[in-house]
């Protein structure tokens, strides 16, 4: 029955209950910190953001911090690879790197027996990687597949048209995964000098949630990132997404079924927008559930819903044997979002399923500093984080209208399937 | 009426540690007189609460007739009935509740989860109880609901892994068992299932004493066993689903292989064996979560030889547990060129594994350490690990459970090898390829070229 929400990042927040705890943010070691304290798990989480994503590279460094994330864990200054992997194996502390749009994240995740442990691998692997040659070679042989992979799977190929046709032009169309030439092209020099030049105090944002006190995370991260420069590698500004005229690429496969998606831009985490625009998009595939794939069963996977980047998109996405009776049902619905005001109770019952998810969102530590770190770069400041149910409490029928009207159009859209069954004028009427 | 408590040592187990309050995590059940147990989490760390109801059906309770139609008969659970006439009527409810929803279909359970805020944990459980007890299977809503399944089949069949996965299990159990284990089914049956055939799984399968109820979050084990007796306590009792055990896969008398041919950019290899079941030989999966454990150290002879070497982009063996019969799997992706050195140096490795020097007393420990860890990342999320107990429960017992991280700590490097000798040194096994057309064709590739070392074709 699985409701697909494979594409949408769930970001929904809520005011925090008098049981939660409090968030303090301060400064340590020269740089920003958010903490969570939270008793109620032994989990820690670590989130180490480095400030720039895709505004900061260009075509030949396109994927170089996603390439140092994966050579984080392949030699530290302190441990060879296998002492290292002993170590994190030994206490189970895990480490990961993600490439983004608007920054770099590197995580880790341990437990409060092995803090000490978890806090010196994850140090080591951020700031102090020695990216040895040999391991260089088999890591980016193993993105290099990694890349070439994503055109035989048709979700993550189809994400891929829309978005080159989405960012064409903007700094977001240099992909901060990398492509084959760039990943190929960056030697171990190249990712030294990058970290150094990166890794500096302006760039950088800590959040830690777990069984941790302030006393305790102060002195650590003074400690470790204290004597980091404190300037350089600024972070470059985004611009937001210019408008488009509508389009769709079509790319013709023997599937059997249609992929489709239509992307447009969207408000931010911080537009005053937001609020009403997210309302507007979590009602809008509430419908397309019920009007595409219960009452007319035209297709098992259907939603919209929004990303949650600084030059921000939102997105309609189907999979369907017939894509061009399915489509237009979408659009229909997405003119009558336009066009019908919502009802007040309406909107409150979709506040009480949002109020659920948040609540799930905050049950893993993991979850919770990615969501304020991505408040606190994004949306205005992690408290903004906090507030987002009131806003959304606060929307009015007709500024949902408003924001499906404004955004919901110009749609991009990307196809994978049965090129014949597709009416281009179709796809490029909204 | 039966009612236990237990309390997970997290992390003391393996650290010798003081366990914290905090790493303590109460597990109560209770089993009704009508045979339903009861399962309360307790975690009170935010307001919610997951109400899951697991019931032992799914792909290996399928014959023929009815392959696919334990999934197909999941997605009935959300149309009409006693209580909701309609689908449409069932979304409404579920937006006034603020439920987040789902369910699931797998080879040996599937399950039906709501998640609530505790102001609606009782009205939500009516909910689900008026869905499993009385579901009306309404011609039209069966009509409309094929389509919808045959879409996600056909989500399935657009992968290319789909078709390594199905034509591997299928050369493993052979055609003629395979309905048992064909989770997303046959075409012809799903678009032809009747209302007789959703009420015949209804009364065999959907029935008190063949299923779990979870309650996990901020709730109390009392008010969770309060609503459980009111809410469900009158759910009659039903004959034994299974008063012979349903059949075991047929032994595989000689390794096979296949190909499968896909536009790809890569080369994938799966390697299965038949494996442990954990009701005949429960210490052989324990065993095995902790041999797949060992093997993915970094510093594992098996990551240096395949890995490290160049030999693989990556390599994993896993073992999946079931009731009736899990598979060991060894899924590797490389380069056309290093495809059949690939091949031979697992099965070389393999060959090794029955050698008791093969893993060192150091990484069994690092192991035994991580699975604790891990144990405290399960439990974090008290919504998942709803999900977690319910399908440990439907392919073995609570019991398994409670004790399966206990188990695993006592597993020794001789366990490993004799897991190792009992279900995959010299076993037979079925190699499956995934490879483009064009590499295949500069390969020469054959089936019988992917044998393993000693099959005569």
């Amino acid at each position: 029955m699985t409701r697909v929400l494979a594409l949408i990042v769930l970001l929904v927040a809520a005011p925090l209950g008098a049981q939660q705890p409090a968030v303090a943010k301060f400064t340590a070691g020269g740089i920003p910190v958010i903490l969570k304290p939270v008793t109620a798990n032994e989990v820690i989480a670590i989130r180490l953001y480095v400030r720039g994503g895709s505004a900061n590279l260009t075509p030949a460094t396109a994927g170089i911090e996603r390439l140092i994330g994966a050579m984080a864990t392949e030699g530290t200054a302190k441990y060879s690879k296998d002492d290292y992997a002993a170590r994190a194996t030994a206490s189970g502390v895990e480490f990961a790197a993600q490439a983004e749009h608007d920054y770099t994240v590197f995580s880790a995740r341990g437990v409060t027996d092995h803090w000490a442990e978890t806090w010196d691998l994850f140090t080591q692997a951020a700031l102090h990687p020695t990216f040895p040659e040999t391991e260089l070679s088999v890591v980016r042989d193993q993105i290099l597949n990694g890349l070439r992979q994503r055109r035989d799977d048709a979700d993550t190929y189809l994400r891929w048209l829309a978005d080159s046709a989405l960012y064409a032009g903007h700094p977001y169309a240099v992909d901060p995964e990398g492509d084959e030439a760039s990943i190929t092209a960056l030697t171990r020099a190249a990712l030294a000098r990058w970290h150094a030049q990166r890794m500096t105090k302006e760039n950088l944002l800590l959040v830690v949630v777990g069984n941790v006190t302030r006393a305790d995370l102060q002195a650590k991260v003074a400690a470790t990132f204290g004597a980091l420069p404190a300037r350089g590698g600024a972070a470059a500004s985004t611009a937001p997404l210019p408008a488009r005229t509508p389009s769709v690429t079509v790319v013709q496969r023997d599937l059997p079924t249609t992929y489709v998606i239509g992307v447009f831009p969207a408000a931010g985490l911080a537009d005053r927008d937001y609020p009403a625009l997210r309302a507007a998009t979590e009602m809008l595939s509430d419908r397309l559930f019920e009007e595409v794939r219960t009452k007319r069963n035209l297709s098992y996977a259907v939603f919209s819903g929004l990303q949650s980047d600084r030059a921000n998109s939102g997105l309609m996405y189907v999979t369907a044997v017939e894509p061009d009776t399915t489509v237009k049902v979408m659009l229909a619905e997405v003119q009558r979002l336009q066009d019908e005001p919502i009802a007040a109770s309406r909107i409150a019952q979709g506040i009480n399923a949002y109020l659920t998810q948040y609540f799930m969102g905050q049950e893993a530590n993991m979850s919770q500093a990615d969501r304020l770190g991505r408040y606190e770069l994004l949306g205005g400041g992690w408290d903004r984080a906090e507030t987002l149910i009131n806003r959304l409490r606060a929307v009015r029928p007709e500024e949902i209208q408003e924001a499906a009207r404004h955004y919901l159009r110009h749609f991009t859209f990307a196809v994978i399937g049965d090129s014949t069954k597709i009416d281009r004028n179709l796809f490029t009427s909204r | 009426m039966d009612t236990r408590r237990w309390l997970f040592p997290g992390l003391a187990l393996a650290l010798c540690a003081a366990p914290l309050a905090a790493q303590q995590l109460p597990i109560t059940t209770r089993t009704l007189p009508n045979g339903l147990e009861v399962i309360i989490i307790e975690n009170h760390a935010v307001p919610i609460v997951t109400v899951e109801l697991d019931v032992r059906n799914g792909a290996f309770t399928q014959p023929p007739e009815y392959e696919g139609l334990a999934h197909l008969y999941e997605h009935m659970y959300f149309k009409a009935n006693r209580a909701i006439p309609s689908q449409e009527r069932y979304l409404e409810r579920s937006n006034e509740l603020g439920l987040v929803w789902n369910g699931t279909t797998s080879e040996e359970r599937v399950n039906y989860f709501f998640t609530v805020g505790i102001d609606s944990v009782a009205p939500a459980m009516q909910f689900m109880e008026d869905a499993i007890r009385y579901p009306l299977f309404l011609q039209e809503e069966l009509e409309r609901e094929r389509p919808v399944v045959l879409g996600e089949f056909d989500r399935g069949e657009a992968s290319p892994f789909f078709h390594l996965f199905r034509d591997v299990a299928r050369t493993l159990y052979t055609p003629a068992y395979y309905s048992r284990k064909n989770v997303i089914g046959d075409r012809t049956i799903i678009s032809t299932a009747t209302q007789e055939k959703m009420r015949t799984i209804q009364q065999r399968y959907y029935i008190p004493n063949n299923t779990a109820l979870i309650l996990s979050g901020d709730i109390t084990p009392a008010r969770g066993a309060a609503l459980a007796d009111s809410i469900f306590g009158d759910w009659p009792r039903g004959a034994d689903p299974f008063p012979q055990a349903p059949p075991d896969p047929p032994p595989l008398a000689r390794s096979k292989s296949v190909i499968v041919e896909k536009p790809v950019n890569s080369v994938t290899l799966l390697i299965q064996w038949n494996g442990p079941s954990v009701g005949q030989d429960p210490g052989a999966t324990y065993a095995a979560d902790v041999f797949s454990t060992v093997l993915r150290n970094p510093t594992s002879r098996w990551i240096k030889r395949l890995v490290d070497s160049g030999l693989a982009f990556s390599v994993d063996l896993n073992y999946y547990t079931l009731n009736h019969i899990g598979p060991i799997s060894v899924f590797a992706q490389t380069t056309p060129d290093k495809l059949l050195a690939l091949e031979r140096a697992v099965f070389e490795e393999i060959r090794q594994f029955g050698d008791s020097t093969y893993f060192t007393d150091a990484q069994l420990d690092a192991a035994h350490n991580q699975i604790a860890v891990q144990g405290a990342y399960e439990r974090e999320q008290s919504s998942g690990f709803a999900h977690t107990v319910g399908f440990w429960w439907s392919v073995s017992s609570l019991d398994y459970y409670v004790g399966y991280r206990r188990n695993m700590q006592a597993v020794t490097r001789s366990a490993l090898t004799d897991y190792a000798r009992r279900y995959l040194v010299g076993k037979p096994s079925v190699v499956g390829v995934l490879i483009s057309p064009e590499a295949r064709a500069a390969l020469a590739l054959t089936p019988e070229a992917l044998l393993p070392p000693g099959v005569v074709p």
